[in-house]
């Protein structure tokens, strides 16, 4: 007779049925393409498509270019060429120092070039004026040059300020003003050069 | 003599002697030059200056009169001297075209003196001038025929012009009185003040203050600017039609009970359109971003 503890170990520690240590490789094996599937692609039956499904298909296509196929990286060429203008493009839409620009009359780009053009004169003018300054201390071309570095920190001043101001319209109206008379001043500097 | 005294003596000297020394004397070494050309019909008359001051009159005799004035200046004679000998000058005649230059031998660093080279040419009144001029200035009157100016850092007078202008110019400030003929002006970095014209003026301006005597009527005014301050001037502000918009700026005019400034906060912009009395449509049409608009009205 069974006892009571026994129905208790069958409860607790039931039979595990466990594969055969040798089943995963045999199915593997059997599995292997080229030893035991290749063998067998001959042996398969072939069914043909008929011809009229060939025909509509034919009728149904339309061909390419004849240049499209000669030379079929011309689409592949285009669409990476239009890519990178739309990106290209984009990246100049979202650049935030375009922002004014866009608002305004200038287009960004060649804002940025009439600007560094600006910057390359007043460059030119302030060299000559240094050169003065060197050979004649006391020369008006001091006081020039010392009116033009503080005609620029007052506009570096402004435009720190404009950003964090809530109130722009005035700041911009002021840093408007400074660059006018830094043009005046340098207008000025250069009829001695 | 006490110590203050004898301090406040030698402070005077100290003085007096360093503005002595400060204001060297400056020796000034010139050479003059003149050239005369027979002018034919088709002639334009090429000007290329650097560090010059041009001024073209015209005169009724059938010839282009070059004279030349080149000036160096410095506290040393001999660098003045040496320095001038560095300008060199070239006229000639090329078909229809007479080239007037001069220019620099050595970069700016090697040029110690300070150069300047005075022009005074003479043209029949229908020849056409060309002008090119860096540092300097350039000075036309009594022309018919066209003139085209390219500058950078020279000021630019125009008097009396009756033929088609077209003038371009960065830090060069423009005068302008009596334009019978058309213009077009791209000013950078440049003020102008331009009274009595009467063509068809196209402005483009770029940090600049415009002063615009409208007295006399142009036949049409189109000014694109920013960055600018604008001022009108004039005894009628109501006599010609008017399209003006400044966008994130002022625009300040006379009152008037029927015709007033518009304004689209949300766009920043101010509007203002006056009808034009007589021929259709409106002579003055001015787009201003970045800037102010100010009629001022005479007395």
């Amino acid at each position: 007779m069974m006892k009571q503890e026994d129905l208790k170990n069958l409860r607790d520690n039931p039979r595990r049925y466990m594969p055969p240590a040798d089943l995963w490789n045999k199915i593997e094996s059997e599995l292997d393409y080229q030893t035991y599937i290749r063998p067998l692609l001959p042996e398969l039956p072939q069914h043909r498509a008929p011809e009229f499904v060939w025909k509509s298909l034919s009728d149904n296509f339309t061909p390419r270019p004849q240049f499209l196929r000669s030379y079929p990286w011309i689409p592949q060429a285009a669409a990476a060429i239009f890519l990178l203008a739309f990106g290209f493009g984009l990246g100049i839409w979202l650049n935030p120092k375009n922002a004014t620009s866009r608002n305004g009359f200038t287009q960004g780009a060649l804002k940025n070039d009439v600007e560094a053009l600006d910057m390359q004169l007043i460059d030119e003018v302030r060299m000559a004026h240094l050169r003065w300054c060197t050979s004649f201390p006391g020369d008006e071309s001091c006081h020039w040059l010392e009116e033009l570095s503080s005609l620029e920190a007052a506009q570096k001043k402004l435009e720190n300020a404009v950003r964090r101001a809530e109130d722009q319209a005035f700041l911009r109206q002021q840093i408007r003003r400074v660059e006018l008379d830094k043009s005046r001043l340098i207008r000025q500097m250069a009829q001695k050069i | 003599m006490d110590m203050g005294r004898l301090l406040i003596l030698l402070c005077s000297l100290h003085l007096v002697g360093s503005s002595v020394l400060g204001q060297a004397e400056w020796k000034t070494v010139s050479k003059k030059m003149e050239q005369v050309f027979p002018f034919q019909k088709a002639l334009t008359l090429n000007v290329d200056g650097e560090k010059a001051e041009v001024k073209v009159q015209t005169w009724e005799k059938p010839l282009v009169r070059v004279q030349l004035e080149m000036l160096a200046r410095h506290p040393d004679r001999d660098i003045a001297a040496r320095d001038l000998e560095k300008v060199i000058f070239s006229a000639q005649q090329v078909k229809n075209q007479l080239y007037v230059r001069n220019y620099i031998e050595e970069s700016e660093a090697n040029i110690k003196a300070h150069i300047r080279v005075i022009y005074l040419i003479f043209v029949p009144p229908t020849c056409p001038v060309y002008l090119r001029n860096h540092y300097g200035s350039a000075q036309v009157r009594d022309l018919t025929g066209d003139l085209r100016i390219h500058s950078r850092f020279s000021q630019i007078g125009l008097d009396n012009i009756c033929g088609n202008m077209r003038v371009e110019t960065i830090f060069g400030d423009v005068f302008a009185n009596d334009l019978h003929g058309d213009l077009y002006l791209n000013a950078r970095r440049s003020d102008m003040i331009l009274q009595n014209i009467f063509g068809h003026v196209d402005i483009l301006a770029e940090f600049g203050v415009l002063r615009l005597q409208l007295d006399d009527v142009p036949k049409s005014l189109n000014l694109v600017a920013s960055q600018s301050e604008v001022y009108l001037l004039g005894i009628h502000p109501w006599a010609a039609g008017m399209d003006i918009q400044v966008k994130n700026g002022q625009l300040d005019f006379p009152s008037h009970p029927k015709i007033q400034v518009r304004e689209q906060r949300e766009l920043g912009l101010k509007s203002l359109l006056v009808p034009s009395l007589g021929d259709a449509g409106s002579k003055v049409t001015i787009r201003l971003n970045l800037g102010d608009v100010k009629y001022l009205k005479k007395p």
